[in-house]
């Protein structure tokens, strides 16, 4: 038995998630233009409410007889931008304080890092749930800097982990012996140095972050209505999924094969900046 | 003009604390060592892994906190500079360390490397900068072209001519060698080496050469202190310290030096038999005791630790078996 | 007399994201029963990609080259199947590594590691792997080997380490010990005994060594023959006196040049 590295995504896998995620993207950014349907516009008539899926309809309609593709159009933006804006939020704080804590000196270090503790100690989606129920329904942008502001401990002990490993190369002895100021060793020597491990990072908080903005909306406590996401529509389904099966199956699908791609680019980005660094 | 030497270390003591699977302990890497550099001179501070040199040398670049000691550079004490006058202090005392592949940055330019001190030191902006990094390349030997690549295109001279480059940008006084030519090839030291000498005299530098090859050194060093277990065992102009070597250790550093043609193989002194010669250094009394072979070993070695003897012109000894203390 | 080993137009590249490097491209020597040879080179000559190929430890992203064959015994290493190789390995052919610490298991008694080498061969039980070992450690110059059998390798100095590398090469006394840069990572005081220790167990055991360095004093000291290495190919082939007194190419002139000397005198 030859013990084999672990074998990274091949070309294909890459081509597929490329795809994927450069449809879903490009759908988020031309909603507006290529709905067939207004998303909010509903009806009343019983014979336009709950279709199954026609060539009026790819997708069919909802309760309230909105075309459920455009909604899912609409819907792809609001969940990947409510997503990216959480990553965002999560990457710049993580390594701010986790570059921080990795590069002063041992004391510093340690009440940052006991502040992340106490963080990822408590529970984050009863956190959520709480300051929903306190804030109310939310907006996107609301609901994006809320999950970002309670996801970042875990991704600034990765930066921490990493800045503390690369404080000890000898360029960065070097930057010092010099006389480079910490927050330029900081910014050009060693956060640069953390960036595959954070993209690892970001891929499995992204991963994590979709399908929680779509189950916070579905439970009723995330994005208020009517503003339409891929959690929304699932939320609609809830008490119809054999009936209206394609409420479920379309964003359920979207929710999954984004994870899925954003997992094989994530790793394949992450195996080639690693290779460039050595 | 001031006989003042440029750098005075005294009684410096380093200790660090080492994590050995599990079991903790604080190692003296630097044990009470002192020393003085004349400005011009290059001493060559020689020993094996483990002797502290380079602890010394990072103590001394203020990389690392002395746990007691003195250092004085250019007659200030130099260990309470702090913040932005510890930071102009740089300037004047640069490094080039031991691993061309470790001590770039792999994701910068040799440009911005070899640049990087100007900017932070306010030396030049702008245009200026790149100017400057040309004239440096071409002071150590590198074509120009090579300012807008990345260390992993470079060979390890070049990445090490890239070191001393970036090194020089701020006109040092004071250059210290941290093995600066022992990752290197033969071939290759050979040329870094005579690259350092001729810039040394050029820039009529003053520097700390460490080495664990006393045949390097000989090339370059007008003094040669000995390192062994933290402590300064010999101390000698570099011709004394050949020709007539005095302490053992230093004598088996140079018997161990390999032959250079092989009908010499067997005139070489017999390797002691016996497993003494494999022990760790001793804590109390003289460190290389355990593994000397000096006719003269006695208990008081073991239990005495000898401390540094005049023997000389400029010569001190730490062997009482050798050089007898003065009463 | 047949040869020990014969690499006969060895070819190795490595393969990564950025194309193909050609590490050793088309070389040819042999190695007879007892001898001493040395693989000498500088970085990037070929020399440790050769040692990894006989031994079939080449890292997966490693193309050998068509037309390549590694004869041993009579067989070609190169064709030959894992399961066949792991027999060979240890009993009939065995390396020391350059950085023992990273070559023994930290976490295992070095005693054990060098067991180790007997109860994977099927040569005996714990009991007598163990007497074994404990009687190689003595051979190989440590004290006290019955209780540094116990001992971990972080317990013990690089030189230790080396001599502990060694006792678990030699063990079954195999026919050809491949040294890969064994002292390079040493203390000069510590390099001669091991040197020393090496050659003394290789006379009495008969093993061929094939020893790859950089470092022309440890050819000299050492040595039968040497082969000079440069970027992937053989450039000289000489016993050590012809080498050192009669280089024939320029290369190897560069490198006795460049050797750093001591100048006795003034």
């Amino acid at each position: 038995m030859t013990l084999r590295p672990r074998a990274r995504p091949g070309r294909l896998s890459v081509r597929i998630a490329t795809a994927t995620l450069a449809v879903l993207v490009l759908v988020a950014l031309l909603a507006p233009w290529i709905a067939p349907y207004d998303p909010s516009r509903s009806g009343s008539a019983d014979t336009e409410r709950l279709l199954p899926p026609s060539s009026a309809h790819p997708f069919g309609t909802d309760a309230i007889a909105r075309d459920v593709f455009s909604r899912f159009l609409a819907g792809t933006s609001v969940s990947l931008g409510t997503a990216a804006l959480a990553l965002v939020v999560v990457v710049v704080v993580s390594m701010t304080w986790g570059g921080i804590a990795g590069l002063a000196g041992p004391r510093t270090d340690r009440w940052m890092m006991r502040a992340v503790d106490v963080l990822l100690a408590t529970p984050r989606l009863l956190v959520l749930l709480a300051l929903v129920a306190f804030l109310g329904r939310l907006s996107p942008g609301a609901l994006a800097l809320l999950i970002g502001l309670t996801s970042w401990p875990q991704m600034s002990r990765i930066v921490r982990a990493r800045v503390r490993d690369i404080a000890v190369a000898d360029y960065v002895t070097a930057a010092r012996a010099m006389g480079v100021p910490f927050r330029r060793i900081l910014v050009r020597h060693v956060l640069p140095g953390t960036i595959p491990a954070v993209l690892a990072g970001a891929v499995l908080t992204l991963a994590a972050v979709i399908p929680l903005e779509a189950a916070l909306t579905f439970f009723g406590v995330g994005i208020a209505p009517p503003t339409p996401s891929w959690g929304a529509i699932l939320h609609d389904a809830r008490d119809r999924t054999l009936d209206a099966w394609w409420l479920l199956v379309f964003p359920s699908l979207a929710i999954a094969a984004t994870v899925l791609s954003v997992n094989v680019l994530g790793e394949r980005l992450e195996r080639d900046l690693a290779e460039d660094a050595r | 003009m001031t006989d003042r030497p440029l750098l005075d270390v005294r009684e410096l003591v380093v200790t660090h604390r080492t994590a050995d699977l599990g079991r903790r302990r604080r190692v003296t890497a630097v044990d009470d060592v002192s020393f003085s550099v004349r400005r011009g001179e290059t001493l060559a501070l020689v020993g094996e892994s483990g002797a502290g040199k380079s602890t010394t040398a990072r103590a001394i670049l203020r990389l690392v906190e002395p746990d007691a000691g003195a250092i004085a550079y250019d007659g200030a004490d130099l260990l309470a500079l702090r913040g932005e006058a510890l930071r102009r202090h740089r300037r004047r005392m640069q490094v080039v360390f031991q691993d061309p592949y470790t001590s770039l940055n792999p994701r910068h330019t040799i440009a911005a490397i070899v640049g990087e001190g100007l900017i932070v030191h306010g030396l030049a902006r702008g245009p200026d900068v790149a100017a400057r990094v040309a004239r440096l390349l071409d002071e150590v030997g590198l074509p120009a072209d090579v300012a807008g690549r990345y260390p992993r295109a470079l060979s390890g001279g070049q990445r090490q001519r890239v070191a001393i480059a970036r090194a020089l940008a701020v006109d040092p006084e004071f250059l210290v060698l941290d093995e600066a030519v022992s990752a290197l090839d033969v071939t290759t030291q050979a040329q870094v080496l005579a690259l350092i000498a001729r810039l040394r005299d050029a820039r009529r530098l003053t520097c700390l050469f460490i080495a664990h090859n006393l045949a390097v050194v000989q090339h370059v060093a007008t003094t040669v202190a000995v390192m062994y277990a933290g402590r300064i065992l010999e101390v000698a102009p570099v011709a004394a310290l050949f020709e007539s070597p005095l302490h053992p250790y230093t004598r088996a550093l140079l018997d161990a030096v390999p032959v250079t043609d092989p009908r010499d193989r067997h005139k070489r002194a017999p390797v002691p038999a016996g497993t003494a010669s494999v022990g760790p250094p001793a804590r109390s009394g003289c460190p290389w005791a355990p593994r000397c072979t000096h006719p003269g070993k006695d208990a008081s070695c073991v239990s005495v630790r000898p401390s540094l003897a005049e023997s000389g012109r400029e010569r001190s000894v730490a062997c009482p078996k050798v050089v007898p203390p003065t009463l | 007399m047949n040869p020990l080993l014969s690499v006969e137009n060895l070819r190795v590249a490595f393969a990564d994201r950025r194309g193909v490097r050609v590490a050793v491209d088309g070389t040819s020597f042999t190695v007879a029963p007892g001898e001493v040879v040395a693989l000498v080179g500088e970085s990037g000559s070929g020399k440790s990609a050769t040692a990894l190929a006989i031994m079939g430890i080449l890292p997966d992203n490693a193309r050998v080259g068509p037309g390549s064959a590694i004869r041993f015994d009579g067989n070609d290493l190169l064709v030959m199947p894992e399961r066949e190789l792991r027999r060979l390995r240890g009993r009939r052919l065995a390396m020391v590594f350059q950085e023992p610490a990273a070559a023994l298991n930290p976490v295992m008694k070095v005693g054990e590691q060098v067991a180790e080498v007997a109860i994977v061969h099927g040569e005996g039980d714990r009991q007598v792997a163990r007497a074994r070992a404990v009687a190689m450690l003595e051979r190989v110059g440590l004290p006290d080997a019955a209780r540094l059998y116990d001992a971990y390798p972080h317990e013990l100095s690089g030189g230790m380490r080396q001599r502990v590398m060694i006792a678990a090469a030699l063990l079954l006394e195999p026919a050809l010990v491949i040294a890969d840069e064994p002292t390079s990572s040493l203390d000069v005081t510590v390099q001669a005994q091991v040197l020393r220790l090496l050659l003394e167990l290789q006379r009495a055991s008969g093993t061929a060594v094939l020893l790859i360095t950089h470092d022309l004093g440890v050819v000299a000291e050492t040595c039968e023959r040497a082969i000079v290495m440069r970027a992937g190919r053989i450039v000289e082939t000489a016993t050590v006196d012809d080498l050192f007194h009669a280089p024939a190419h320029e290369y190897t002139r560069e490198l006795l040049a460049a050797m750093p000397r001591i100048r006795k005198g003034a």
